[in-house]
């Protein structure tokens, strides 16, 4: 049953600086923006929360900007923001295509990235694309100032390591020197849930090439957070077979069954989707170059 | 407890909508779509799902596409609201209203409603792109992508899609490959 | 390039230089107040004092109601009524008949008793001055039930399913010669089992009513796909004379079959009116519609098939597993295909019920055809594959003049050349016969194809046809618009009777207070209200004729009234053109706003000894992703034999649309209950996954038009259902083709098609 609207409390946050005041001084209160996942939790009933601070005004708060050798995405940037954005598409491409995935226009129009790693949905359509590109999450409070890496961000389902009086100010995204790649699977063509989404980098920089982390792989909608596949990450750098790679992969992810899918379908699809990514950006000729 | 005290704080919030200003004491925290439908009238705007899925809402606020039933009626004040009652220009329609009234892309017409605001917004941005690059053109796949949010259970869509293109070839921003089927 | 859509065009008639309005492409009626917003549906009427009001419901599956606690809700201000068993008005029992157009989609009526028969069962409405209140009230009333063992699990519950002893009338089990001998003794023998899940209608538009009372008047704003339907059974049911309700349905926002009958929330809708003496406007959430209007309930499928070694079937058994409620003996009659279209001289079409603490189902877009026919295609494609025949020539071979079931000559069949047309449009010679050998661009391509059929459906309907002295025109009638194009086809039959413009006629329908007309539901809205408008039109010319003739200022005074005709917007005496009176000066000259004729239709004997179907052939190419198992329909091909088309424009649309949802039906659409609680886990339409834009491919409609005169006037058997009923067949074939992998459960996921990749 929907919660009316009327019995929630919607305060609004003039500054940055008064955004932190009210975190601090309102336990339990909520940050929105777009509100997009907000009303859809309220309209289903599952959210208990009753108090909410409306960061929409905030426009310091949806710049993207190249800030030294990362790029700095706002956490209020909308998807469609991202998708007009020629630094984002410079810089990591692949994040254009998680967000170009997302809904129709109506949905990007509203929809921030802050929302979507606030929010935490393991089918995050943009958290692998995060994860792969171990991007850093800018938090914000009357303390002060703190990053944390994306991939320590979350602690489980939809839980996260911000204390409660936090807010999410930007995302650093460092720089990539690689080719970059994302795929979303759904069962419709568009405006889908994800069965499994997976974002995964390659360096093509010769400097890097006895860097362990030159591969990173991430995989969304796969277990309770956005996953990385580490262990696959260092059986691929460290021998490149693929078969050997996908059986590592299938051993270190545990997918369930629900309604989009099932834990088989996305095991195989994984391990797929891995070679596929594989056999397109084929490592050896780039080592060779 | 707040419940009282939340439903008391009704604010003079002044909205523009259409070109028109409406002054209406709301509850701060009323739906932009059930303040169109219910309080102002505007019953164009379609009441779908209340959960973004289905785009029926969807309206333009400074001319870029929202789920009406996803955005709060205080947060449009000081913006321009536009809902299908304001596509057409006085008596002029639209030429997207033209055109989904020739090819018969409206069947049982719940859905029109938003998929009209999103289609003017789309084809609004692609003119502006075109000033900039003059060989803009929009293609069938980006139609589809943008309209992907607006579920339509009548039509299968190809009217639709047909009659942006359509409107979009007479402002010059489509290029037709293979003429539209002329039902006999 | 030039586009000319805007004229309408119509065909140059030979006879008498007459222009053929029937079949004109003419453009939607309501085309400009669909695209502007001003067409109002049912939740679209503002109000004064408008109250609102939401339901409760039952968390539970079964069992009874104890009580609800209210006590909060009613203290919140702008909470008006809360409607319970308690203080609801007693309802009189109806007979729940379709015959007598008194059908309740639900046979039992709202908050009459405690007892709870699914989860999300009304037992009670809360209303209030805002939605917003009502919502909330709604949200803090405590419903409190007695739960008892639910039946959830089809399988648990099939030991004490029963076995329906007819559909509609017709006898169960259907039975033609000796199956199991024949069976047994046939060259080839094929069996397999075919599923199908629940599905939702899920239209656009939620189920709404506004009612509001005028002293013993009731006015209901209903969404509903039958005006006089409801007028019966809210009439009846709280007690009212029936010319003291009035429906009103000028637009329904879709229905597909989920708005046939009066579900439970209109009538608490019209309880809280007279209650509150306030205008009261309920609009469903996309959960209650997943709980309580219906659903196609899901089909398990035993079907074996005999036949020779050169394709001619021998011996067919269908057996239907599917399911109901405890309230209502619904049958999901996927037999009805396999007695029908083919001939076979032994045949067992039988059924069984399960009955689930779900609600009731109801009829969706071809009830019975589609499901039926996604496992008869199915089979016979896979029987295709076994005798190394064309599935077309398959086909073919099993095709008679006589109706299988009736062993009746057909009224008019083209189904060969449905099969023709249509293999010429989508290319199916291209198609490699050898499963698994096309490819494009790393996908797998398979291309399938199809029957499609619907039987010919007509009931009585009426309409009248207004000539007004201004010289337009008006059709009337209580049939609905549920955005088929009724409005625009209806005033095209009656332009080509009155022999004036569709321009100047204005139809005006969805209101019960106009001459009555069926349910617009099994393809029969054309074929039952198209007839009556023709014959109408005919009686307003008669009429005018006859003022005429009578009339001494009158050019055509005592002419003999055979040899006059309307042409043009005029009368004319046919033996001297030069004779001619304009309607509207008949008109003024006697002193008449307006001359009418009305007329009720019932189907005549002219169709007796004959059987009356439509056919269709459906052609499907998929793309196969060979490591995702992801499935793309890129192309579409249908080609229709409906008798003769009232509006290509509107029919193609439909057909189109049918065929779309056909797609959601093949490849996405699947309603999943929680098996603890029995409650609908996909009950938005984010897990209920319609196809969105981006799903469509490209598609063509194209239509035999060739009019059936045998089964009404107008030759005309309606398509609103046909263009459904062969895709899911077509896609799971044309899937087979590109990759060998047989799926038998709808719907087509990657998840199933992967695991035998």
């Amino acid at each position: 049953m929907r919660a009316a609207l009327s019995t929630l409390k919607f305060l609004e946050a003039g500054s940055l600086s008064h955004a932190f005041k009210i975190m601090k001084t309102h336990p339990g209160i909520m940050p929105t923006a777009g509100c997009t996942d907000i009303y859809v939790s309220l309209n289903f009933g599952t959210l208990k929360v009753r108090e909410f601070l409306n960061l929409w005004g905030l426009s310091e708060l949806r710049k993207i900007q190249m800030k030294g050798d990362y790029l700095s995405i706002g956490s209020l940037a909308t998807y469609t923001q991202i998708i007009h954005s020629d630094s984002v598409k410079k810089w990591i491409p692949m994040l254009i295509q998680a967000s170009s995935s997302i809904g129709g226009m109506q949905i990007q129009n509203r929809g921030t990235l802050g929302g979507n790693i606030g929010n935490g949905s393991p089918a995050g359509d943009t958290l692998p694309v995060l994860a792969a590109a171990e991007a850093v999450v800018v938090l914000g409070s009357t303390e002060g100032i703190r990053r944390i890496s994306f991939n320590m961000f979350y602690t489980g389902y939809r839980k996260n390591a911000m204390n409660p009086e936090e807010l999410i100010l930007s995302v650093e995204i460092p720089r990539i020197k690689s080719q970059q790649w994302y795929r979303k699977v759904g069962t419709r063509a568009a405006q889908a849930i994800s069965k499994i989404v997976m974002a995964a980098v390659l360096s093509k920089d010769p400097e890097e090439q006895q860097d362990p982390r030159r591969i990173r792989i991430a995989f969304g909608s796969l277990a309770p957070t956005v996953i990385r596949a580490f262990r696959t990450e260092t059986a691929l750098a460290e021998n490149g077979n693929i078969t050997e790679a996908q059986k590592t992969l299938l051993s270190e992810i545990q997918p369930i069954d629900d309604i989009r899918s099932t834990a088989l379908y996305r095991q195989t699809v994984a391990a797929n989707l891995l070679a596929e990514w594989w056999g397109k950006v084929s490592p050896r000729s780039l080592i060779k170059s | 407890m707040p419940i009282n005290a939340e439903r008391s704080r009704k604010k003079l919030t002044s909205l523009k909508v259409n070109g028109r200003v409406y002054e209406k004491a709301l509850s701060p925290i009323s739906t932009l779509l059930e303040i169109l439908r219910e309080d102002l009238g505007l019953t164009g705007t379609k009441h779908g799902c209340e959960l973004g899925e289905c785009g029926a809402c969807a309206v333009l606020l400074n001319d870029v596409p929202v789920l009406s039933c996803l955005t709060l009626a205080v947060e449009c004040e000081g913006k321009e609201i536009t809902t299908i009652e304001g596509l057409a220009d006085g008596n002029r329609l639209h030429p997207l209203q033209t055109a989904f009234a020739e090819l018969g892309a409206a069947q049982c017409g719940y859905c029109t409603s938003g998929i009209l605001c999103v289609a003017k917004s789309l084809l609004d941005k692609a003119a502006q792109e075109k000033k900039s690059n003059p060989g803009r053109e929009l293609s069938r796949a980006e139609i589809k992508e943008a309209l992907s949010g607006n579920i339509c259970r009548c039509t299968g869509y190809l009217k639709i899609i047909e009659a942006i293109e359509l409107t979009a070839e007479r402002l010059n921003l489509f290029h037709r490959c293979e003429p539209v089927r002329e039902d006999r | 390039m030039t586009l000319k859509i805007n004229e309408p065009k119509a065909k140059e008639s030979t006879m008498a230089k007459a222009v053929q309005w029937i079949g004109a492409p003419l453009d939607r009626a309501d085309g400009e107040l669909k695209t502007t917003g001003k067409a109002r549906y049912a939740a679209d009427f503002p109000l004064e004092r408008m109250v609102y009001g939401v339901p409760i419901v039952s968390p539970a599956a079964s069992g009874s109601l104890i009580k609800l606690e209210v006590e909060a809700a009613e203290k919140l201000p702008g909470v008006l009524f809360i409607l319970t068993h308690e203080n609801a008005k007693k309802i009189f029992p109806i007979q729940n008949d379709f015959g007598t157009a008194t059908k309740l989609a639900e046979g039992r009526f709202p908050l009459q008793d405690k007892k709870i028969y699914y989860a999300g069962q009304y037992v009670g409405l809360a209303a209030a001055e805002t939605l917003e209140i009502a919502q909330e009230a709604a949200r803090l009333i405590k419903v409190i039930c007695k739960e008892e063992r639910s039946a959830l699990d089809s399988e648990e519950e099939l030991p004490y399913s029963y076995f329906p002893d007819n559909n509609w009338g017709t006898p169960l089990p259907v039975i033609r010669g000796n199956f199991e001998k024949a069976f047994s003794n046939t060259e080839v023998q094929l069996k397999a089992v075919y599923t199908t899940p629940v599905e939702h209608h899920n239209p656009m538009e939620p189920h709404a009513c506004t009612a509001v009372w005028d002293g013993d008047n009731l006015i209901l704003y209903e969404s509903t796909q039958w005006v006089v339907g409801a007028r019966n059974v809210v009439a009846d049911a709280l007690g009212l004379p029936r010319e003291k309700v009035r429906i009103i349905s000028h637009f329904v926002g879709g229905g597909f079959g989920c708005k046939g009958f009066v579900w439970p929330h209109t009538l608490l809708a019209a309880m809280t009116a007279m209650h509150l003496k306030r205008p009261v406007k309920v609009v469903l959430s996309r959960s209650q519609m997943a709980a309580g209007v219906g659903h196609r309930p899901a089909t398990h499928q035993e079907l074996s098939i005999g036949s020779s070694k050169q394709g001619k079937l021998t011996a067919i058994k269908h057996h239907t597993i599917t399911q109901t409620s405890f309230l209502d003996d619904f049958l999901e009659a996927a037999g009805g295909p396999t007695q029908s279209i083919y001939s076979c001289p032994n045949l067992l079409v039988s059924y069984q019920v399960v009955r689930l603490n779900h609600g009731t189902p109801t009829f969706m877009r071809a009830p019975g055809e589609c499901t039926g026919l996604f496992a008869l295609e199915s089979l016979l494609d896979e029987l295709s594959y076994t005798l190394n025949l064309d599935p077309i020539e398959l086909r073919l071979n099993n095709l008679s003049d006589k109706s299988p079931e009736e062993e009746l000559p057909w009224s008019n069949s083209h189904i060969k050349e449905c099969y023709e047309l249509g293999s010429k449009i989508f290319g199916w010679k291209e198609r490699n016969p050898k499963p698994k050998t096309m490819k494009r661009k790393g996908f797998l391509v398979g291309l399938g194809m199809a029957t499609a059929m619907f039987p010919g459906v007509r009931s009585p309907g009426a309409a009248k046809v207004k000539i007004l002295s201004d010289g337009t025109a008006e059709v009337l009638s209580a049939t609905q618009d549920l955005g088929t194009g009724t409005y625009t086809t209806m005033k095209q039959i009656a332009a080509e009777v009155l022999r004036i413009s569709p321009h100047r006629i204005v139809s005006k329908l969805g209101d019960s207070s106009y001459p009555p007309a069926p349910v617009s539901g099994g393809s029969m809205t054309s074929a039952s209200v198209g007839p009556a408008v023709k014959s109408a039109a005919e009686k307003a010319i008669e009429a005018l004729i006859h003022i005429s003739i009578k009339d001494s200022s009158s050019c055509l005074y005592h002419l003999p009234l055979e040899k006059i005709h309307a042409a043009d917007g005029k009368l004319v005496y046919q033996d001297d053109p030069s004779k001619t009176e304009i309607f509207e000066e008949i008109l003024k000259r006697n002193n008449l706003s307006h001359i009418e004729g009305e007329s009720f239709v019932k189907p005549d004997n002219s169709a007796e000894g004959y059987t009356v179907q439509s056919h269709g052939a459906q052609f499907a190419e998929v793309e196969v992703h060979p490591l995702l198992g992801q499935i793309r329909v890129t192309r579409m091909v249908g080609v229709f034999d409906v008798g003769r088309i009232l509006n290509q424009k509107t029919a193609r649309s439909q057909a189109i649309g049918g065929m779309i949802m056909g797609i959601g039906m093949a490849l996405h659409e699947k309603t999943v209950y929680d098996p603890r609680t029995g409650r609908v886990v996909t009950d938005n339409l984010c897990d209920y996954l319609i196809p969105v834009m981006a799903d469509s491919p490209a598609v063509e409609a194209d239509f035999i038009d060739k009019p059936d005169p045998r089964f009404n006037s107008l030759g005309v058997r309606g398509l609103g259902e046909i263009g459904i009923t062969g895709v899911a067949a077509a896609t799971a074939n044309a899937v087979y083709h590109a990759t060998g992998i047989r799926i038998r459960d709808l719907p087509i996921t990657p998840d199933k098609l992967l695991k035998w990749l």
